[in-house]
């Protein structure tokens, strides 16, 4: 019989997952701060699985950046359902208490639990200079889902060896001090390569918002305060009723635009370039 | 007439089969009888006959074991969704198959926490469960409390019928009542439950919807507009900023973005419930 870790990953790869690791809950409570572990949300937390998939292929060829975001946001989508109905699959076949935590922010920018964290320690991947992104070994960038469950589970554990820097891209830092991401974005990205490692990397994340979410949430935050803020009452008028607060506005009622809407970061990467080339 | 048997078997088929935990089916005149006017099946699909209720997405025992009060409420919104789609679904196999017409009940709310359609009453009249005292839910004898949406449909079928004697209260709180005159639910939220049971049944019940609102849905719509009213009124710039960019403020907006946390965020009355709790022994979940 198979064991309950080839199963679970073949049945969460079986509802579409590209890919599927194990990582164990109290190695991610260890790295997290208090309020952020698996422990905090289930404590009865013994393994959680993550779970990755690639936008379609096609994304890269769509000239709006927007759309682009869009298409990839519902590819994300897609993954939060598998790993919801994980949690039903687990506790209905093993009789684990499981759940897919919710994968929003408490408060600004921080979210409950770091998925990219419980990849790295599920083995799906490494970080990468490219927005901190988790780079998969053959995939390259993948969207992840996760499942927290206090089923006891084999973990994968980490790579031995980061995905990025690839080999391409230590030699063009050793050529030109850059690689393809920081070429492509080096107002948010920055960092160091030294005998074929990241010596470090910086990540300017309020820049990227401020760039590639101009319609996320906080946007329209920051329009509401400057429609408060406006004393004159026509110009207050163009504000609320104007096209950039009606963008907004639309983006949140149809949960389109919200997040990265930018990706240019990615899209120059080496690792799984494969994948998103078609005909 | 002869073939509706048949088709109510495959209707109920149908929705399992995609999920359903449970189906019933009720007549629209059964319902519009005690739904309020503008809130009755036959006022949003004319010639509306009969409405299926289907129930299911129960909560994953691992999220009622969560200590982060809004997690149970977050994965419940998550699995309302799932039962939506099982209803959408259901409409779409009635009208191909039936060639009946068919509507998925609508979820928007007319005015204030007004649905168009109460999809519990219709699960009460299609002999689902009857009402708890917990937050005037329905409680099912098996599955406990679940989730339910409706289709409403012109065809003619065989209605099952109401469940008679109650689910709720069950012989433990029945017996905790005759001892210190509360049940478990109301003993975990005195405020926005009030209830009176007699002879092993409800007499009296209320539940206190606003107190509800303002206590377990503080990041929903109603939530975004009263920080709304209250950033614009005030005077002082800095008050104002910070209203406005500080993170109550955000998370009511990223609620709304992303369809998270906006109705219950506390089901600590479910929780407790006896024939909830007994709904999750099959399961031998471990933890």
């Amino acid at each position: 019989m198979r064991n309950p870790e080839d199963a679970i990953k073949k049945w969460a790869i079986g509802q579409n997952a590209l890919v599927a690791g194990i990582a164990s809950a109290s190695d991610i409570d260890q790295l997290q701060a208090e309020g952020h572990r698996p422990s905090d949300i289930l404590p009865s937390a013994k393994s959680v699985i993550v779970i990755g998939s690639l936008p379609f292929a096609g994304t890269w060829k769509i000239p709006d950046y927007k759309v682009v975001g869009e298409v990839a946001f519902q590819c994300n989508e897609e993954l939060y359902r598998i790993a919801y109905h994980m949690a039903d699959y687990i506790e209905s076949k093993y009789g684990y208490e499981s759940l897919f935590p919710p994968p929003d922010s408490i408060g600004n920018w921080s979210p409950l639990l770091d998925i990219k964290r419980c990849a790295e320690m599920a083995g799906l991947g490494s970080r990468s200079l490219a927005g901190e992104m988790i780079l998969h070994p053959e995939y390259g960038f993948l969207y992840f889902a996760i499942t927290i469950t206090s089923m006891p589970l084999v973990p994968d554990g980490p790579l031995k060896d980061p995905v990025c820097p690839a080999p391409s891209c230590v030699r063009l830092f050793e050529k030109i001090g850059t690689t393809p991401c920081m070429n492509a974005c080096p107002d948010c990205l920055s960092g160091t390569i030294k005998d074929g490692r990241i010596v470090s990397s910086r990540y300017d994340r309020n820049r990227c918002a401020t760039r590639a979410q101009s319609t996320s949430p906080p946007a329209l935050q920051r329009q509401i305060l400057g429609a408060a803020e406006e004393t004159n009452p026509a110009k207050r008028k163009m504000i609320v009723l104007g096209d950039y607060f009606s963008r907004s506005v639309k983006s949140l009622s149809y949960r389109s635009h919200l997040d990265a809407t930018c990706m240019e970061c990615w899209r120059p990467c080496p690792v799984g370039m494969k994948y998103r080339v078609k005909k | 007439m002869s073939n509706l048997p048949v088709a109510e078997e495959k209707i109920k088929k149908f929705a399992r089969k995609n999920g359903a935990l449970i189906t019933g089916i009720a007549s629209v005149s059964s319902i519009d009888e005690e739904a309020p006017k503008g809130h009755r099946p036959s006022e949003v699909l004319e010639g509306a006959k009969s409405v299926i209720v289907v129930g299911g997405g129960k909560i994953n025992l691992g999220a009622y074991k969560s200590p982060m009060a809004y997690i149970p409420g977050y994965i419940s919104s998550v699995k309302v969704s799932g039962v939506h789609r099982i209803a959408f679904k259901l409409a779409d196999f009635i009208e191909k198959e039936f060639d009946h017409y068919a509507i998925f009940s609508p979820q928007a709310l007319s005015g204030a926490n007004q649905p168009v359609i109460d999809d519990e009453l219709c699960a009460i009249k299609a002999g689902l469960g009857t009402r708890a005292i917990a937050a005037y839910r329905v409680l099912n004898k098996t599955h406990g409390f679940l989730n339910y949406a409706s289709v409403i449909t012109t065809m003619p079928l065989k209605s099952d019928s109401p469940i008679k004697k109650p689910v709720c209260p069950a012989p433990e709180c029945v017996e905790m009542w005759e001892e210190s005159q509360t049940t478990p639910c109301l003993q975990v939220c005195p405020q926005c439950l009030k209830a009176e049971i007699k002879d092993g049944t409800i007499k009296k019940i209320k539940f206190n919807r606003m107190i509800h609102e303002s206590r377990s849905q503080t990041t929903s719509t109603s939530a975004f507009q009263k920080i709304l009213l209250e950033a614009l009124n005030e005077k002082d710039p800095e008050k104002k900023k910070m209203m406005l960019l500080g993170d109550f403020f955000s998370r009511t907006i990223r609620s709304m973005a992303y369809n998270y946390n906006l109705s219950n965020t506390t089901i600590e009355c479910l929780r407790v419930c006896p024939v909830e709790q007994r709904s999750y022994s099959k399961q031998k979940a471990r933890g």
